[in-house]
Formats: C-alpha cells, sequence, structure tokens
C-alpha cells in the first residue's frame, strides 16, 4: 500500500471563523453531510479532486465532522468482568463477577478497597449497581506500558417516583387482565 | 505484524428525527448519564456549540454530536465501550419516543505494520495490483470499502473501509467496520425501542464481529488464533 503525496487533514475539526452567524451554521448543516449514512462522517482523506466525482460538485461539506482521535495511548484488555455489588461497607464492597470475557467461566465473588473506584462513581456503589472490571495493559502516546485495573459503574437514569408509580399501575392492570383470564378458562370447562 | 491496534474509537451513529436542543450536558448531567458534581453540574465539558439545530460537545469520556437528523457519541478508550452503551441505552429510553430509523455501531482501528514491506501486504493482499499496473504507474491503494449482507436475520449490512491511517505513522493501517441496522417499516416506526433494544442485544457481539474481521481480513491474522 503506498500513499500518492501527502494525506490532507480533515479530521473535521471545527476550523471556520467562530464569527460566523449561528444562522449560517444552520443553513451549512442542512446542506452539507450525508443524512442517511450510520458510519462515522469523516473519511481519512479529503474529498477527491477528480472532475465530475459526486464530492466535488456537492456543497462543500459541514465543517463540524467527527472529531478526531486524540493520541492518548491504548488500553488493551486483558480480562472483563461484569460486576453487581452485594453489600458495601465504609471501605470495601462486595460484588458477584460475571466472568465476560470467558463466559463459560463461574461466577465469582469478591472484595474491592473502595479506593479503586474513582471518586465520581462512589456515591453508586450501593447494593444492586451493576460496575464494569477492567484488567489489562495500558500504552501510553510515549509507549510507556502499565498494568491497570479499572472499575466503571454503571450509569442509567435513575426512576421517577412517577416512573414508579405508573409501573405499578401497570402491575396492577396486568394482574386483573391474568385474573379475569383465569377465571373465564374455569368458567369455560365447567 | 501487528498485534493489536494502535488507537481505537467506538461510535454509535443513529439516524432519526432528533430536538438537538435537548442535548445539552447539563441534561445529561440531570440525569446521571455524565460525570457530575453533587449539584448536578456536569464536569469535563469541552462545549464546542449549542444551538437549536446542532450541539456539539465532549466530556472526559465521550464525544457528542447532534443533528436534526443525525446523532453521533463516541469514545477512544476500550474501557468506556459499554459505558458508551449505557449512555446510549439511558438516553434513548429517557426519550423513548424518539423516532429512530437507521442504527451504525461502528468501530475504528488504527494499527502499526511492523515494516514498509507488511504494510504493502495489507494492500496487496486486498487490491492485487496485477491489472492496475497495466494503466496506472505504481498504483496504491488508497480506500477501499467492501459491504457485505447480513447474515442475523436483521435489516442492514456491514460495511468495511481500510485506508492508509493518518493518526498512526509510518506504515499505519485505519479500518472502520460500520455495523448498520434498520428498522423493519421506517414508515410506520414509533419512538426508537426496535433499535435501542436491538443495540443492547447486539452490542458484545457487533464489537466482536468488528475486531475480528479487521484482524483476520486485513492482518491476515488466523481466525482461531
Amino acid at each position: 500500500m503506498s500513499t500518492s503525496g501527502s494525506q490532507a487533514v480533515t479530521d473535521g475539526t471545527f476550523e471556520a471563523p467562530l464569527c460566523v452567524p449561528l444562522d449560517e451554521i444552520g443553513r451549512m448543516i442542512r446542506l452539507g453531510g450525508e443524512p442517511d449514512a450510520t458510519s462515522s462522517p469523516v473519511s481519512e482523506k479529503e474529498g477527491t479532486t477528480a472532475i465530475g466525482s459526486e464530492k466535488s460538485q456537492r456543497v462543500p461539506p459541514i465543517v463540524f465532522g467527527t472529531p478526531r482521535i486524540e493520541p492518548q495511548g491504548h488500553f488493551d484488555v486483558l480480562q472483563q468482568y461484569e460486576g453487581v455489588v452485594l453489600s458495601a461497607g465504609r471501605d470495601t464492597f462486595w460484588a458477584r463477577l460475571t466472568n465476560t470475557t470467558c463466559p463459560e467461566a463461574d461466577e465469582e465473588e469478591g472484595e474491592f478497597p473502595l479506593e479503586e473506584v474513582s471518586e465520581d462513581d462512589r456515591w453508586l456503589v450501593k447494593p444492586g449497581a451493576i460496575f464494569y472490571w477492567y484488567i489489562g495493559y495500558h500504552d501510553s502516546a510515549d509507549r510507556q506500558r502499565k498494568r491497570q485495573s479499572i472499575i466503571r459503574f454503571r450509569r442509567l437514569p435513575a426512576y421517577t417516583s412517577e416512573d414508579i408509580s405508573r409501573a405499578r399501575e401497570i402491575a396492577k392492570e396486568l394482574m386483573e387482565t391474568f385474573l379475569r383470564a383465569e377465571r373465564d378458562d374455569e368458567l369455560s370447562t365447567e | 505484524m501487528a498485534d493489536s491496534a494502535r488507537l481505537e474509537r467506538l461510535s454509535v451513529v443513529l439516524v432519526g428525527a432528533f430536538n438537538p436542543a435537548i442535548f445539552q450536558p447539563s441534561w445529561f448531567a440531570v440525569h446521571n448519564l455524565i460525570l457530575s458534581d453533587e449539584n448536578k453540574i456536569p464536569s469535563g465539558i469541552k462545549l464546542g456549540v449549542v444551538h437549536p439545530q446542532f450541539v456539539d460537545f465532549s466530556t472526559e469520556n465521550f464525544q457528542i454530536q447532534v443533528m436534526q437528523q443525525r446523532m453521533w457519541a463516541a469514545t477512544g478508550d476500550v474501557s468506556f465501550y459499554d459505558s458508551l452503551r449505557d449512555l446510549m441505552y439511558g438516553t434513548f429510553t429517557l426519550l423513548s419516543h424518539t423516532p429512530i430509523i437507521k442504527m451504525g455501531i461502528n468501530r475504528e482501528f488504527h494499527f502499526q505494520m511492523p515494516s514498509e514491506d507488511e504494510w504493502n501486504a495489507v494492500g496487496d493482499r486486498l487490491v492485487p495490483k496485477d491489472g492496475w499496473k497495466r494503466v496506472l504507474e505504481r498504483p496504491g491503494m488508497e480506500s477501499i470499502t467492501i459491504q457485505g449482507a447480513r447474515t442475523d436475520g436483521r435489516l442492514g449490512f456491514v460495511r468495511v473501509r481500510v485506508e492508509p491511517s493518518r493518526h498512526v505513522q509510518p506504515f499505519g493501517v485505519f479500518v472502520e467496520v460500520n455495523d448498520h441496522y434498520e428498522v423493519t417499516d421506517p414508515e410506520t416506526v414509533e419512538g426508537c425501542r426496535e433499535l435501542v433494544d436491538t443495540m443492547v442485544d447486539v452490542w458484545s457481539e457487533s464489537l466482536e464481529r468488528a475486531e475480528q474481521i479487521a484482524r483476520t481480513m486485513v492482518l491476515g491474522v488466523e481466525e482461531d488464533s
């Protein structure tokens, strides 16, 4: 594989002057891009300059392409677990672990120091909370390698009291439907 | 032989009808979907644009862009891949009436080949040059895209793009696997339940398939090695 000359930087960084009116941004958004595509919007290369090419005849694509990947290194996962908190104490918590790297492995239980959980996630450590535990090597941008153990807690929207009330109503309606169906079955067999 | 990627990114692209004004960092923070302080003020936010027709911001771990017809969310940290799924699932559980008709789960890899010969061999394997040499001087592969049908009974396709990498040099190879899904009937879709449920169902399988495609087909790594 070879490259034919220099590769243009098309990482989609917003390089237009910041004085572009916001309404103009809206117009540019409507004109650019392929609305139905589900791949990342920007190719590694700029649009071709071939005569008659679709890209050269199109209005210039929106400048807000996919942001570039910032080379911050790479984490190579060796083992991955999904855990459920069983109990939480002052300094540690117990969890049941499922090995998602080797799903056929047995479930295990383990105790974790709370200090291994990031401060941002500590309030999430409660019985029933789900977390992901990754063990692997992190290769930094300057090629230094270190072994890492990372715990991330699952973040999902909290149920509101309205959600819970509505769920109870639905459960009640379903129960009434099942009981009615059961009574109808009994009557029809008599 | 490059055993693992030097850089990676995972993105989820949704096509449908969105109201970008909703997707502000504060909305995500209030619903505990991203990091925030005890007052639900989102932390680590880099704000690009907040406009009624376009929102662009990044958190410490995710990049998010929302337009009226498309949403894109991504992370470059492998240890946040499952969290990205949770972010999308949580968002569209709250916004369940948002019509979404297409979804792409996209993995991008940047491999570094150990030598120029092995780098050229990738291009030669994907695009044999004998025919091109009859009409072009020193032909080289700039980009190739191959699309395959789905084998899981779902609507959509799997599309693979390979190019020289501009992030990893020298001898970098970029691979993107676009795992594309569509709703059964876009004319009658109500909300996003169909594709959100699909995303949860296929998540692990999609990520593994993308890695297998990149390693087996592009790097020539044997499937069971």
